[in-house]
């Protein structure tokens, strides 16, 4: 069986989910694709949208229209010299409603495991539990007759596991996709030992058709991505009690912010990050994590949080929810204050904060940066300058930069990467950093 | 010409789209009635009133795919109430629309049934993403070339006018040629407040024109800065004749009189003859200059229609300011800049100024007679006393309709 017959039947479970939805519309924008080359004109293309519930799946119905047609409209150039045959459509409008009811014409939405069982190819994108994976995989492996190829979505179980539980007898191979899929560029891939060559040869097409980076990282709990970012969290979960001995709680957790976003040069601070991915999407990775483990990894503070209500994340319409912050139009306006649960005004506390960290050197903003041709230069002389700076922003901002090198060099030592710069890469195009961790900028 | 024929009181509406601040494309903007009534009593204002208006023209391209309208001349009555009954007409010759409404105006005038005329042209494009108006745009060409032609159709066949140019001359040479059009247009465009790129604050203009087009994204020959912009305005001006001035009360001194004019029509359902010429251009620049009875020498200033900054390169070789194929040079070496020769485009043309498709032809003449009757503020240039004419090429479609006109400074 060659890879166009395995991407001829697919199945998406937790179709509907944050990444599901991702995987999906990566998976229908790479058919509908192959669906239009004039040598697949007579093959069907079929992709099985599994999730718990036809409301959430009406939902991610609804978001796949919008994605492809955005897409299609993107793509238009390209669109129109592949419908040149198709004679009887004319305008630009006529080709992209043709693309979109195409697209959408492979989905088939569906609340059953059944749908599965005659698959080539199953993506996996369900909740990070162990048994549940199991027991799902379990199910398709032994009713689906194909011998179906199981990409998983898992950020942080060992593939291996989930192999002998549910018996896929190596017919598995980890995928995990960054947030949001169809945008991130890379994903990254762990491959058994003595995995299946057809499946990773696979998943490096699917990369390439699809322009997507892979990085390959070894089966070790969490990855190389949230290998690195759980690590993050202790380390500025740490630091901020540590600034609570001289700030207000909230001043701290501004601070510790403020050093991750500002000082670093990077999108979002860590606290703003967690609550960008959801205090109980870090809290449950970790306590995955650390099943698997030496290395105790499971966070009190994350737990506590959770328990007085304060989860992060976002709503449906992508709005963020209350967290370590309040947003207001798209911009953090309030910090919590963890311990009396009240939320504070930014505006109030940062020119104390500000005070506080007393750098002198001029920052340069991440949006500014990314989009600069001599983004390097800046950053050199940046962390060149900060490197000279006495004050207690550049100091806590050398520690910072000095403890995520060490994170990323102890990957690689404990055997989650073969390479450094898989350490970088990971964090460059899933976390979108200027720069990888590992780098010579603190001197 | 068997009676003397004025132009006075322009008015042109901003050219509203990317570039000025004011423009939000996720909001709902000013609809073609808003531009309408704004550039027509803007003109009516400055001829004491509608009351001294005996017939009206709106040039206007596609409303009925961009704004589900037609029967725009239904419209004019509620500019003043003083339209109301009189006659009124819409014409349309895909982007020519606007110099044909003038056109129009001048054959009524001509004809002896009208002394005064309000010529109006208007388009509002910015209703539609720009590859659904690209749709709409290329109805300009023969609608059974739609199909093998280019998502972007119309930046497709300049395009490949660019390439056959580059072909025949050199790439390196003729993006110079196109980046220095770029960047007078945009230098020109910034003295000019009406204009969308009035706001454009880029210090490295020769350095952007001279990017590498990319035809996995756009067309193979030409990049953004090349096309004109995605528009929303009107122009209006008054058509009159010598009686007409005394009716309006407005000397001469204060207007433009035309003095020649051409439209010249070629076959749609034909590719051009020679994509390194803008042949049906030529004919009519020469038409109008003949009847003027003047020579190229003598012009002052000339709007062209650079809907493309290649189409200024050829507009300088169908006038005959530039040899064949030596227009990319004619250009670079600052001929056509506001201080050079033969200053072209003075408020920024279709690619800075703007280029509401319908308007665009009105918006040409209200440059040439700010320039000529010394109105053009800060955009104004120099008319030396030997060069009292200006000139406005208006072209729809590949070279397909063209209107160019010759006007004189009054003294």
């Amino acid at each position: 069986m060659n890879n166009l017959d395995r991407y001829q039947n697919i199945t998406v479970l937790g179709a509907a989910g944050k990444m599901g939805s991702g995987i999906l519309l990566l998976n229908v924008l790479h058919s509908v694709r192959l669906m239009h080359q004039p040598q697949n004109a007579d093959k069907t293309f079929v992709i099985h949208a599994i999730d718990q519930s036809y409301e959430r799946l009406e939902g991610v119905m609804n978001y796949l229209k919008t994605q492809v047609l955005k897409w299609a409209e993107k793509n238009i150039v390209e669109l129109r010299k592949q419908f040149i045959r198709r004679s009887h459509l004319i305008d630009n409008k006529d080709i992209i409603e043709a693309f979109v009811n195409d697209a959408i014409s492979i989905v088939k939405p569906s609340v059953t495991i059944e749908s599965a069982y005659q698959s080539y190819l199953v993506f996996e994108a369900i909740i990070e539990d162990e048994a549940a994976k199991t027991d799902v995989l379990r199910k398709i492996k032994t009713n689906n007759p194909n011998h179906p190829f199981f990409l998983s979505n898992t950020s942080a179980i060992p593939i291996s596991i989930l192999d002998k539980k549910a018996g896929l007898e190596k017919h598995i191979i980890g995928c995990h996709f960054y947030n949001p899929p169809a945008v991130q560029k890379v994903i990254e891939v762990v491959e058994l030992k003595d995995g299946l060559p057809e499946l990773s040869q696979l998943v490096k097409d699917f990369a390439k058709h699809m322009g997507k980076l892979i990085v390959e990282a070894n089966d070790i709990a969490g990855f190389i991505g949230n290998g690195f970012f759980m690590r993050e969290i202790k380390y500025a979960v740490d630091l901020y009690e540590s600034l609570k001995k001289e700030l207000a709680p909230a001043e701290a957790l501004l601070a510790v912010d403020k050093i991750s976003h500002e000082l670093l040069v990077r999108p979002m601070g860590i606290f703003q990050l967690m609550g960008y991915v959801g205090i109980d999407v870090c809290s449950l990775i970790m306590r995955v994590m650390d099943n698997y483990l030496l290395e105790p990894l499971q966070c009190s503070f994350l737990d506590d949080l959770l328990n007085k209500g304060f989860r992060g994340g976002q709503n449906a319409d992508g709005t963020q929810k209350d967290g370590y912050f309040r947003y207001s139009k798209g911009k953090a306006v309030e910090v919590l204050d963890i311990d009396s649960q009240q939320y504070i005004s930014i505006d109030t506390i940062e020119a104390k904060v500000n005070d506080f960290l007393a750098v002198k050197t001029k920052t340069y903003s991440w949006n500014q940066l990314s989009r600069s041709k001599y983004k390097e230069k800046h950053l050199n002389e940046y962390f060149e300058s900060i490197n000279q700076e006495k004050s207690k922003g550049a100091s806590l901002a050398k520690d910072y930069m000095q403890s995520m090198k060490a994170i990323g060099q102890k990957l690689y030592e404990d055997g989650v990467t073969k390479s450094i710069d898989n350490v970088n890469a990971v964090m460059m195009n899933g976390f979108y950093y200027l720069y990888g961790p590992v780098n010579n900028f603190i001197k | 010409m068997q009676k003397r024929v004025f132009m006075v009181a322009g008015y042109n509406t901003v050219s509203l789209g990317s570039g000025r601040s004011e423009f939000n494309p996720k909001k709902e903007n000013p609809g073609i009635e808003h531009y309408m009534m704004e550039a027509g009593r803007a003109t009516l204002n400055m001829i004491n009133g509608a009351k001294n208006v005996d017939e009206s023209v709106v040039g206007n391209f596609m409303a009925s795919r961009f704004n589900n309208q037609a029967h725009l001349a239904a419209f004019i009555p509620s500019i003043d109430k003083d339209l109301l009954y009189k006659p009124s007409v819409r014409v349309e010759g895909a982007c020519a629309s606007g110099g044909l409404a003038v056109v129009t105006a001048v054959k009524s005038i001509l004809a002896g049934t009208a002394d005064v005329v309000l010529a109006i042209g208007v388009e509002v494009q910015n209703t539609v993403k720009a590859m659904y108006g690209a749709d709409h745009l290329a109805l300009a060409d023969y609608h059974k070339k739609r199909q093998a032609g280019h998502a972007y159709f119309f930046p497709g066949k300049f395009s490949d006018r660019a390439g056959a140019y580059a072909n025949a001359y050199g790439e390196e040479y003729m993006r110079k040629g196109l980046a220095q059009w770029y960047a007078n247009c945009i230098e020109n465009a910034r003295l000019c407040e009406t204009a969308q790129e009035y706001e454009n604050k880029n210090e490295h203009l020769i350095e952007t024109g001279l990017m590498p087009p990319d035809g996995s994204r756009f067309v193979d020959h030409l990049n953004f800065t090349d096309c004109s912009k995605v528009s929303d305005g009107a122009s209006a001006i008054a058509v009159v004749s010598e009686e007409g001035l005394k009716r309006i009360g407005i000397s001469a001194r204060e207007a433009i009189e035309l003095v020649g004019f051409a439209q010249t029509e070629d076959n749609i359902m034909e590719e051009p003859g020679d994509p390194l010429e803008l042949s049906t251009t030529k004919v009519s620049v020469q038409q109008a200059m003949q009847m003027a009875g003047i020579k190229k020498e003598q012009l002052a200033t000339v709007e062209t229609h650079d809907c493309f900054t290649i189409a200024g390169l050829l507009a300088t070789e169908a006038f005959g300011f530039a040899d064949k194929g030596k227009g990319a040079a004619f250009v670079a070496n600052g001929h056509t800049s506001r201080d050079g020769q033969i200053p072209f485009n003075t408020t920024g043309g279709l690619i800075a100024w703007g280029h509401p498709t319908g308007a665009t032809g009105v918006h040409q003449v209200v440059t040439i007679l700010e320039q000529l009757s010394g109105k053009a503020g800060q955009a104004q240039i120099p008319i030396p006393d030997d060069k009292p004419y200006g000139m406005t090429v208006n072209m729809g479609g590949n070279d397909k309709t063209v209107v160019s006109m010759v006007f004189k400074k009054c003294d």
